[in-house]
């Protein structure tokens, strides 16, 4: 009874953490790249939010109407300084790279080893049904028709 | 060392450099990242080369009578032989510490090169996972094995 309880626990303890792990490391998104930059060209960068190609007419600075940041498109004029807003952190402009504080760094493979974990286990669950289901038509696994 | 054992430590390590793989900023940086990309694609062809019997057998019973386990197996074998292929020919379009620029690759396309690396690195771990539950019972034989071994 404690097995099956431990059992359960380590089955909710993975799936919850690659559903959190999914959405942590944006696993959608990654897999989708692909498909979106061959086959899709810049269709997917339109639906981002801030993204897509700028809207008809002469930029502001050429008499063009008032642009909103906010606005999908838009682009800051550069030449009048990024803002206070802009670029990496004071400390880190001037070519310096970021400090690496941990050299040996495990905290990003986590998200990954639970996935990993998730998909032993949906196999396992799904071939142990299958073994359930049709052990006492075939030896081992369905023989498909091809066959 | 027997030779299941060699494979079985083998697959251990293949699956845990892998994993270390998926970030590039983790684990000592993008020089590991690199070269231990080159070190797993050696890993990886002596994995097939271990398992050539299974492959072989399986080649010749694909489209004869054949369980349809074998069959997933084999077709998933595949996806990551192809998996695998992209991924080290995309990560040496876009290797930053190694000079790969002998191979011409075209430098213009880098922003392919590299959703492909990202993209099929993602679905390749999908077929890894599946892969490990596809031999789970070989798994777990082998820790069992082992374990006895151990005793003795």
């Amino acid at each position: 009874m404690i097995k099956k309880i431990l059992c359960l626990a380590l089955v909710i303890f993975i799936v919850v953490g690659a559903v959190y792990s999914y959405n942590k490391v944006d696993f959608g998104q990654k897999t989708a790249m692909l498909f979106r930059v061959v086959f899709g060209g810049d269709e997917g960068m339109r639906g981002a939010p801030g993204g897509g190609p700028p809207q008809g007419g002469p930029p502001p600075a050429m008499g063009g109407p008032w642009q909103s940041p906010s606005r999908p498109g838009f682009r800051p004029n550069m030449a009048q300084g990024p803002g206070p807003g802009y670029g990496p952190p004071r400390e880190m402009r001037g070519g310096q790279q970021p400090p690496s504080k941990k050299l040996i760094s495990l905290q990003n493979i986590i998200p990954y080893a639970f996935i990993l974990v998730f998909f032993v286990l949906i196999t396992r669950f799904v071939e142990l049904i299958i073994r359930k289901e049709f052990s006492s038509k075939f030896s081992d696994w369905i023989i498909f028709p091809m066959a | 060392m027997r030779l299941v054992t060699f494979k079985f430590i083998l697959g251990i390590l293949l699956v845990i450099t892998f994993l270390l793989l998926m970030d590039e900023n983790s684990f000592l940086g993008v020089q590991f990242h690199e070269i231990a990309g080159l070190t797993i694609c050696l890993f990886f062809i002596l994995h097939i080369a271990l398992s050539w019997k299974f492959i072989k057998e399986t080649t010749c019973r694909l489209f004869g009578k054949a369980v349809g386990k074998a069959r997933i197996q084999y077709i998933l074998n595949l996806l990551l032989l192809i998996g695998f292929t992209l991924i080290i020919i995309s990560g040496m379009a876009i290797a930053k510490t190694i000079d790969f620029s002998w191979v011409g690759f075209n430098t213009e396309n880098t922003m392919i090169w590299r959703s492909m690396h990202t993209s099929v690195s993602m679905i390749v771990l999908i077929i890894v996972g599946i892969h490990t539950g596809l031999h789970w019972q070989w798994v777990m034989a082998r820790i069992k094995r082992t374990k006895q071994e151990e005793i003795q």
